[in-house]
């Protein structure tokens, strides 16, 4: 009869794959981490860009129809829209805005030589304001600055999203 | 008895093992990479979207103006896109195409552009932005 000597595992080399299997979680958990990042950073931006993408197709089609401006700041805007309503756009703090209806919020701020909105006259370099009449405005240019909702990267990120609308009942080169 | 010789690894089986391991590895590593690096695509493309749109509102103005001033040339607005939109042209797209129905299916077809100016046809306009492109048509 043979004899059935049992030979276990040693400590140290239970201790050993242990280790190694930390070591090996430890890799693999950290690019899941990276995926999952990846993830809620795509996310971030596809909500982010549908916001901007609501807001500014809303303001271009009210802006285009436009019929009198009243006032023309770069954070607020008062106009008569082709209907004959009165419509007040303003940007305070983060949030836009519309006849105090929110349009959107997260906004970030404008440092110095960017504004919400930018009002030109044919050249495409004279600014615009409402000293000058109607039919000298050509383009509106709306630029959006916003930060991201439920940011994983930290400080968060800013994208800026720029339309420029022509009003079409204006004189300046622009027909209905 | 039984001899308990080669009941280790050996180096070979480690290096193989390792290799395979580091391979896993990258290939984890790459796929996550992806995720974050293509991230932004929805962000990049609605910007290429409004370069689009800005172009052609701009294009469009400067169209209906000429032809409210009575000065509307098919030729005018080749050199007004090509001074104003230089960046966004896709040359190869641009140009004057003509409509016909040659198999009388009631569809009509345009045919490939031409650089040369005949009267009758529309001039087709091509702007690229990043993977988007826009197709504009005018006629006289």
């Amino acid at each position: 009869m043979r004899m059935h000597t049992q030979r276990g595992v040693t400590l140290l080399e239970l201790l050993l794959a242990v280790a190694i299997l930390g070591v090996l979680a430890v890799l693999v958990l950290s690019s899941l981490t990276v995926g999952a990042k990846g993830f809620m950073s795509s996310r971030a931006d596809v909500e982010t860009t549908q916001r901007a993408r609501l807001a500014l197709t809303r303001l271009a089609m009210d802006l285009r129809g436009l019929t009198a401006i009243t006032t023309a700041q770069s954070s607020s805007l008062t106009f008569t829209d082709k209907e004959g309503t009165n419509i007040a756009v303003a940007l305070a703090d983060t949030t836009i805005t519309v006849n105090d209806n929110l349009l959107i919020e997260n906004l970030d701020s404008y440092p110095a030589g960017t504004s919400l909105f930018t009002y030109r006259q044919a050249d495409g370099a004279t600014a615009w304001t409402t000293a000058n009449s109607l039919d000298q405005l050509y383009e509106i240019i709306i630029t959006l600055r916003l930060t991201r909702s439920r940011d994983p990267v930290a400080g968060g990120v800013t994208h800026t999203f720029t339309a420029t609308l022509n009003p079409r009942n204006t004189g300046a080169d622009n027909f209905p | 008895m039984r001899s308990d010789r080669g009941s280790g690894f050996t180096l070979i089986e480690i290096i193989l093992a390792v290799v395979i391991l580091a391979a896993a590895a990258s290939m984890a590593g790459l796929y996550a990479s992806t995720s974050m690096g293509r991230g932004a695509t929805a962000t990049i493309s609605f910007n290429d979207e409004l370069t689009l749109r800005n172009a052609l509102e701009d294009v469009t103005v400067y169209y209906k103006g000429q032809i409210a001033a009575g000065t509307m040339t098919l030729a005018g607005v080749v050199a007004y896109v090509n001074a104003n939109h230089a960046a966004l042209v896709d040359d190869a797209n641009t140009g004057y195409v003509s409509f016909s129905d040659t198999d009388g299916d009631g569809t009509y077809t345009p045919s490939s552009v031409s650089d040369v100016y005949s009267a009758g046809t529309a001039l087709l306009v091509t702007l690229t932005s990043g993977d988007q492109s826009l197709g504009i048509l005018f006629t006289e």
